[in-house]
């Protein structure tokens, strides 16, 4: 079992995509062939189904291998994950959440109490249920949608009986259970894996905890740092009030974000109203504004700066030649 | 990581050169980075540590081989793709610590692993004390004066149940701690750890390694069959599973070798995989050991000439 261990524990998979060259036989070549000539005389084409249903309790679904977290920061896993949806979908400020169990094929690591389909003709291969696993995670996360499964034991899921214990159901299950040390070390692993899946959420929560308003917030990230931008609230003259309450429906308050730091080659500017966010960049170089769809957004341009508005709330890619990498905004 | 092109190339019996090397390649960066020993791969003879391209090979085919047996690759159209590469190295890491497990059960606890954890028990449980440059232990403080002689030591513990070591048997710590208690109860007295890695490693019964797969009622059986030279009862329960064509191949790999020739020659000669030939002769050897082990070499000598002509007959 340490051989399983340790390829967990060094993310193996990836690592060797480092090939080396190596000269082979003729006859090693002929040999595998002729092992798997009339092994699969039909090879079966139809990839897994393309459906996308809606995302619901007791579905199987692949996770995205990378994803840009709230604050803007990408976020990779060098192994692919897959995961049983132990809870309806959820929101959490307006953001749609699942619980779930991350799903594992090295069934010779669980104990007689997991959760185990043998059953290889669900998802490929017979799996464990991490049900000492579970997390928190944005749907957006999931990526291809795998098949249904439910639970043998059902009452697993019965809060209440959780609830009655008065533990969190992780230390619960672990503590009901004799493990080996491999067994304990396995789930460590895996429980250190399944970060990646809440990281999602508590991204989520650090940016509406540090969000500079109550109802909206910005945040932008470049080179893996992270900035929220001050936020200020200026009132204007009654000479300007009426012209700007004109243009822009801003009411005589003027409230904007400003990013203003040294390491940027400008100021970025963004204000909200009734039609969504304006973004203006100061810099009479070319800047592109790009959503999550790749699609690039229209900007009015002048000497001094690009204006993006009508903007929705997302996540956007801004891109500026000065910049090795684009400057990521989150408008919430 | 194993690509999906080459993993779909290898399933639809399509393999090119570049897929074979790349897989190969990858096996042989796995089989670097973890390290692994030869003695996953089967009948394997050669002792050294260091694999080469045609073991690296040998190794690929003997875990495809494997797969199919498994059917592992049955519902490969239900894993999504970018997970299929994953699926491939962790049925690779399954096989190869399956085989590991395998190898530990047959080979039993070694002297070197008792040493290792009578010491480390000894130092955790027990007080040690160094008398004239000799480590001894025992349950309590001791003084050199409470050291029985050997004849005393041996007497003492010569009463002790032998403690059984099974295949099935996954940690070998708990029952080299109940040992070490053991003897140091019947001695009453203190031990150097050399004569106790010596007594606890003599106190295991590990014939369960030699005589495994046999039921217990049938050894009985065979046993008596075994005393009076009769060994047709014996040889036909070794020879039942093998079909004509087996028959033909093992009496030639073992009786009528006399060009001596490899596994390779052999696999060729039979126009089969080398590891598919491996996979026969180990299979054959282990229902051989595990039915048959000889009192003396005259006894064996008959029984080899009773099995030679045996094997024969079912091969014409």
């Amino acid at each position: 079992m340490k051989t399983i261990l340790q390829f967990l524990k060094d993310n193996a998979a990836k690592e060797a995509d480092i090939t080396e060259p190596i000269k082979v036989s003729d006859k090693g070549l002929e040999n595998l062939r002729d092992l798997f000539r009339n092994e699969f005389p039909i090879v079966d084409k139809s990839k897994y189904l393309r459906i996308h249903p809606q995302v619901q309790r007791e579905q199987i679904w692949s996770v995205k291998t990378e994803y840009v977290d709230f604050e803007g920061l990408i976020q990779e896993i060098p192994d692919p994950i897959l995961v049983w949806i132990s809870s309806e979908v959820k929101q959490l400020e307006g953001e749609d959440y699942i619980r779930v169990y991350p799903i594992s094929p090295f069934t010779e690591l669980s104990t007689e109490d997991d959760e185990i389909c043998e059953d290889s003709a669900l998802i490929g291969f017979p799996f464990l249920v991490e049900l000492w696993n579970e997390q928190p995670m944005l749907s957006e996360l999931l990526d291809r949608y795998l098949g249904f499964y439910k639970l043998k034991n059902e009452n697993f899921l019965i809060e209440d009986s959780l609830k009655s214990v008065g533990e969190p159901r992780a230390e619960y299950s672990k503590s009901i259970i004799g493990l080996t040390p491999e067994q304990e070390e396995f789930r460590l692993i895996e429980i250190s894996r399944a970060k990646y899946l809440n990281h999602s959420v508590l991204s989520l929560l650090s940016f509406l905890e540090n969000r500079q308003e109550q109802n909206a917030g910005v945040v932008i990230s470049w080179n893996d740092k992270i900035e929220y931008p001050q936020f200020f609230t200026e009132q204007h003259n009654g000479a300007l009030t009426l012209l700007i309450a004109a243009k822009t429906a801003i009411d005589k308050n003027d409230e904007y974000w400003l990013a203003d730091n040294p390491e940027l080659p400008f100021k970025i500017f963004i204000r909200k109203d009734k039609n969504g966010f304006i973004i203006t960049v100061m810099t009479s170089e070319k800047v592109r504004l790009v959503d999550q769809k790749n699609t690039e957004l229209n900007c009015e341009l002048d000497t001094q700066r690009s204006v993006f508005s009508n903007i929705d709330s997302g996540i956007y890619r801004l891109f500026y030649q000065g910049l090795n990498s684009p400057l990521k905004i989150r408008l919430k | 990581m194993f690509k999906s092109e080459y993993i779909n190339e290898l399933i639809s019996g399509k393999l090119t050169v570049a897929g074979y090397k790349h897989i190969v390649s990858v096996v042989s960066v796995y089989i670097k980075k973890y390290n692994w020993p030869k003695s996953i791969i089967i009948s394997n003879s050669d002792f050294s540590k260091y694999w080469t391209v045609e073991e690296i090979e040998e190794f690929v085919h003997q875990f495809f081989e494997w797969a199919l047996t498994k059917n592992k690759f049955q519902y490969l159209n239900k894993i999504p793709e970018n997970y299929q590469s994953y699926y491939l190295s962790q049925i690779l890491v399954s096989f190869v610590a399956n085989r590991i497990k395998e190898e530990q059960k047959k080979a039993g606890l070694s002297y070197d692993k008792c040493r290792e954890l009578v010491t480390s028990i000894s130092k955790e449980n027990y007080t040690i004390n160094v008398i004239d440059g000799v480590e001894y232990i025992y349950n309590k403080h001791f003084t050199a004066k409470e050291i029985l002689t050997d004849q005393e030591i041996e007497l003492a513990i010569s009463y002790l149940p032998r403690i059984p070591i099974l295949n099935s048997t996954k940690h070998y710590k708990p029952l080299v701690k109940l040992a070490v208690e053991d003897i140091l109860n019947a001695a009453a007295s203190p031990i150097s750890i050399k004569k106790m890695t010596d007594k606890v490693f003599q106190l295991f019964d590990q014939k369960g390694f030699i005589v495994a797969n046999i039921k217990e009622d049938s050894v009985d059986t065979v046993d008596e069959l075994i005393k009076s030279k009769n060994f047709d009862h014996v040889i036909a329960r070794i020879i039942s599973n093998l079909n004509k064509n087996d028959a033909k191949i093992l009496s030639e790999y073992f009786f009528k070798n006399e060009e001596n020739l490899s596994i390779g020659k052999m696999a060729e000669k039979f126009k089969m995989p080398k590891s598919t030939l491996h996979q026969k002769i180990d299979a054959f050897k282990k229902v051989l050991r595990a039915y048959y082990i000889p009192v003396n070499e005259e006894e064996g000598l008959i029984f080899i000439k009773q099995l030679a002509e045996a094997l024969d007959n079912s091969s014409n």
